[in-house]
């Protein structure tokens, strides 16, 4: 992963969060499934969202953070129900400090997770 | 209730090529067959770039058996039109995020029925779906 993938994540989730989207969960992960790095992101208020309207709501995040369609992320947007969100936050949601932290090697939910950044989990 | 033809018992396949439990929404060869569309068509302009007495460039071939959107669309030649296609409309970047979302893989998971409908519904949406979209680069 490249150092701007980290930059462009973190701006992503900056900006969800100005827009008032209370982040739950954002990483980066690589999952074998996949074969690819995704930005995986979890909101209550995606959730309250048709799935269309969050990408939306997405979108609008990454034209105001100013990240073009070309170097957008590959983004995963969950809901808080998935087992992989639900196992992460019961992991991580009561550390002091997750931002920076990797993952790798381990399963969580029902995914198994390659590598991982994290930016979020609460 | 009049007994179901042969052909529609055909059809109602079990879902073995997406899971066993995605929904009676893709319980259905026509819905199983659409799935694989965006892959299989972005496969066929790939083809249509070589033509009759070509030596084909090995890598290129290789590297077209992969099932991911984003490197199809660059091996095709279509990344440009691709993008273009993002910025215009927003509808269709939606209905892309959509199914890209899926993976070869990630077919055969369990998926909730409303995944699976969306993402029929992005892959055939006549006027913004991702195989209007290819359709036009046939």
């Amino acid at each position: 992963m490249v150092s701007i993938d980290i930059d462009t994540g973190a701006e992503l989730v900056e900006r969800l969060e100005q827009s008032k989207v209370k982040v739950a969960v954002a990483l980066w992960a690589y999952l074998p499934e996949y074969g690819d790095w995704r930005m995986i992101l979890s909101s209550r208020q995606f959730d309250s969202l048709d799935l269309r309207d969050a990408l939306g709501l997405l979108h609008d995040s990454l034209d105001a953070a100013g990240i073009t369609p070309e170097r957008a992320p590959l983004v995963m947007i969950l809901p808080m129900s998935d087992p992989f969100i639900r196992d992460l936050r019961r992991h991580f949601a009561r550390a002091k400090s997750v931002e920076g932290m990797r993952l790798g090697g381990q399963m969580f939910g029902d995914r198994f997770i390659e590598d991982g950044y994290v930016y979020r989990i609460s | 209730m009049p007994p179901r033809s042969p052909w529609q018992k055909s059809r109602q396949v079990e879902c073995f090529a997406v899971g066993q439990a995605v929904s009676p929404v893709v319980q259905d060869l026509q819905h199983i067959t659409s799935l694989d569309m965006p892959w299989s068509s972005l496969k066929a302009c790939i083809a249509k770039t070589t033509r009759r007495y070509d030596f084909p460039d090995k890598r290129k071939v290789d590297s077209s058996h992969a099932h991911k959107l984003r490197d199809l669309i660059v091996i095709a030649g279509l990344d440009e039109e691709h993008l273009e296609h993002t910025r215009s409309d927003p509808d269709f970047r939606k209905n892309w995020e959509i199914v890209q979302a899926w993976s070869e893989e990630s077919r055969y998971r369990r998926h909730r029925p409303d995944a699976a409908e969306k993402l029929l519904g992005a892959i055939g949406d006549r006027r913004h779906g991702v195989i209007s979209w290819i359709k036009l680069q046939w």
